[in-house]
């Protein structure tokens, strides 16, 4: 009988089965999910001031709301689109639905907006109208063309798009209350971008300067949208889970907001002056559910270079 | 004058049905004027085609623009009809635009359902991917429509936005969009993780002074997205006395100072070839697929 020899503890941490790494993956990811960690968050100065532009906004304006995001990229997009909407219905503020990335975007925005309104109705709050507190515009595949007819003219631009009035009959999406005199983008005050494509160039390019924006973007995309935000192109940016649990927690506590034991739980010397909370209602959703995983992803990836590292290493010295 | 109102008619007068039948005889005398031209003829058509339509854009760039233009306000000279013809003509071309890309899409489904239909009628390899593909996008339709008509065209519509209300179509559309379709889109886009991490693993090594800088800088920032960490590190004593050594700091500063300016960079770099290659387009001097 003859005896293996025992492999070098180098080799060995260099060719582990990538059926174990997956698996460690495939637990660490979803244990957390099963419970509710609170996951302490200092928000970012650019969603600092994407919350104070929202929070900014006249009660009862309207603002176009691009939605460019699918369940591909739920885990970032949703918390940040449930955030923004809470903050609208909230604040009684109107919105436009439209995409120019994806042409299921709007489908999956309008069950978003079905979603929270079976939350407000459970909370006893009046549910967000289609038709008097939201319309939707659909799909535009050709996005820069789009833009640009928007930058000419809204009426121009949405032309023929139409909805269904509280009274069955199918009208003008400019005779709803949400568009009602919206002729031209400059007397909108706010477009928000929840996107996960390029599609935020596009309206930096078409509308910049025409149209104060805001956007909420994917962590792959943040890179891209990044210069916008510290030119002052973009007023405000939420980065991936990170900018969707900053988004929850801001509408938690506010900006430099003092809590009821006189506490400033988000202190920001970033942005002066005091941003009020919504701390009776219900704040926090996919960005806290979802953030533990994060870290605990992150946590393995960092374990994982670790170890073929210090495995390559050990295999150079011949250990 | 007859610029400025080109685009503007009144429903139902004349001029617009002369115009919806040009805007129908027109493209179609193209088209088939296309198809059966020498190739020279062919070319110039596309090439007068191609400078027409960039020639809006440009002229929407640099031509002065109609500032706090009435409904029905007359211009004064031709620079403010030229401006008011291309402020009407940019919505038009999105529109025509946005129909044409639309048809991209109906010359997709046609595409699938050409090809997976002959693989299903001579029982090719692997037909019965086919045939679920086929059925699958037939369904879709079938729900999807009948679920739009309830929605829009009946009196029931406006009370099926709320799931209580629904009947079997809004369900099954439910089922097949939310339950199927869109959860299958998660998880092949889940997978990334499973690939970053297996990278992670076997390609990132330290081999090189770059590559040591990149791990350093995405360590960094990976540990400032993990905000348990980030505070255990803004509490430790020597960074409680350098706030610019917090990692909140840090993250910071890479990607204002090293990021945004490479991104700068590599997107002036691109604008400038763009710009370059839409010029060529645009002049006719591609010459590349115009003879096909």
């Amino acid at each position: 009988m003859s005896i293996q020899p025992r492999q070098p503890i180098g080799k060995l941490l260099m060719s582990l089965n990538r059926r174990i790494l997956y698996l460690i993956l495939i637990v660490v990811s979803t244990v957390p999910l099963f419970f509710q960690i609170k996951v302490p968050d200092k928000p970012d100065d650019s969603t600092i001031d994407m919350y104070s532009k929202l929070m900014s906004l006249p009660e009862g304006s309207t603002v176009l709301l691009s939605t460019g995001w699918t369940y591909s990229t739920r885990g970032e997009n949703k918390g940040q689109f449930d955030a923004i909407l809470k903050i609208l219905m909230r604040r009684h503020i109107k919105a436009a639905l439209f995409s120019i990335s994806d042409v299921t975007a709007p489908k999956v925005a309008i069950e978003e907006i079905t979603e929270l309104n079976m939350e407000r109705q459970k909370e006893g709050k009046k549910p967000y109208q289609r038709w008097s507190d939201w319309v939707s515009l659909g799909f535009f595949p050709n996005g820069d063309g789009t833009a640009n007819a928007m930058s000419v003219s809204l009426v121009k631009a949405f032309e023929g798009k139409q909805e269904v009035a509280p009274n069955g009959s199918v009208e003008n999406v400019f005779n709803s209350p949400v568009l009602k005199g919206h002729d031209s983008i400059s007397s909108i005050p706010l477009l928000i971008g929840v996107e996960s494509t390029s599609a935020t160039t596009t309206y930096i390019q078409k509308l910049g300067g025409k149209v104060p924006i805001v956007f909420a973007v994917t962590g792959v995309m943040g890179p891209e949208a990044l210069p916008y935000y510290s030119s002052g192109q973009v007023s405000g940016l939420a980065i991936g889970l990170k900018g969707a649990l900053d988004l929850e927690t801001l509408m938690q506590y506010g900006i430099n907001n003092p809590g009821p034991n006189g506490v400033v739980m988000v202190p920001s010397q970033h942005h002066a002056g005091v941003v009020p909370g919504f701390p009776n209602d219900k704040n926090y959703g996919t960005g806290l559910a979802y953030f533990p995983t994060l870290h605990v992803s992150l946590a393995l990836l960092i374990l994982a270079v670790l170890v073929g590292n210090i495995g390559m290493y050990m295999q150079r010295r011949g250990w | 004058m007859i610029l400025a109102s080109f685009w503007v008619n009144q429903s139902g007068s004349i001029w617009l049905f002369v115009k919806l039948i040009l805007a129908f005889i027109v493209p179609l005398a193209i088209f088939y004027g296309i198809k059966d031209a020498s190739p020279g003829v062919r070319r110039a058509i596309i090439g007068a085609t191609f400078f027409l339509t960039g020639l809006v854009y440009v002229l929407y760039l640099i031509w002065p623009k109609p500032i706090h233009r009435q409904p029905n306000e007359i211009p004064q000279n031709f620079s403010e009809s030229v401006g008011f013809f291309v402020s009407d003509t940019v919505p038009v071309a999105a529109d025509v635009a946005n129909i044409v890309a639309t048809f991209l899409l109906g010359l997709g489904v046609f595409s699938v359902i050409k090809i997976h239909s002959e693989k299903l009628a001579r029982r090719h390899r692997d037909w019965p991917f086919s045939l679920v593909l086929i059925g699958s996008m037939l369904l879709m339709v079938i729900f999807g429509y009948w679920n739009y008509y309830l929605k829009n065209y009946t009196p029931a519509g406006p009370s099926l936005g709320n799931p209580a209300n629904w009947t079997f179509p809004s369900f099954a559309e439910d089922f097949l969009f939310n339950g199927l379709y869109q959860q299958m889109e998660a998880a092949m886009f889940s997978l990334i993780a499973f690939f970053i991490l297996s990278a992670a693993y076997r390609a990132f090594r330290i081999r090189s002074i770059e590559a040591t800088v990149l791990l350093g800088t995405a360590l960094l920032l990976v540990l400032r997205t993990m905000t348990v960490v980030s505070q255990l590190w803004a509490d430790a004593p020597f960074v409680r006395d350098h706030p610019n050594m917090q990692l909140e700091s840090i993250a910071k500063w890479l990607p204002n100072t090293f990021q945004s300016s490479s991104i700068r960079g590599v997107d002036f770099g691109v604008g400038i070839g763009l710009l370059a290659m839409a010029l060529r387009l645009w002049l006719s001097l591609e010459k590349q697929g115009q003879g096909a």
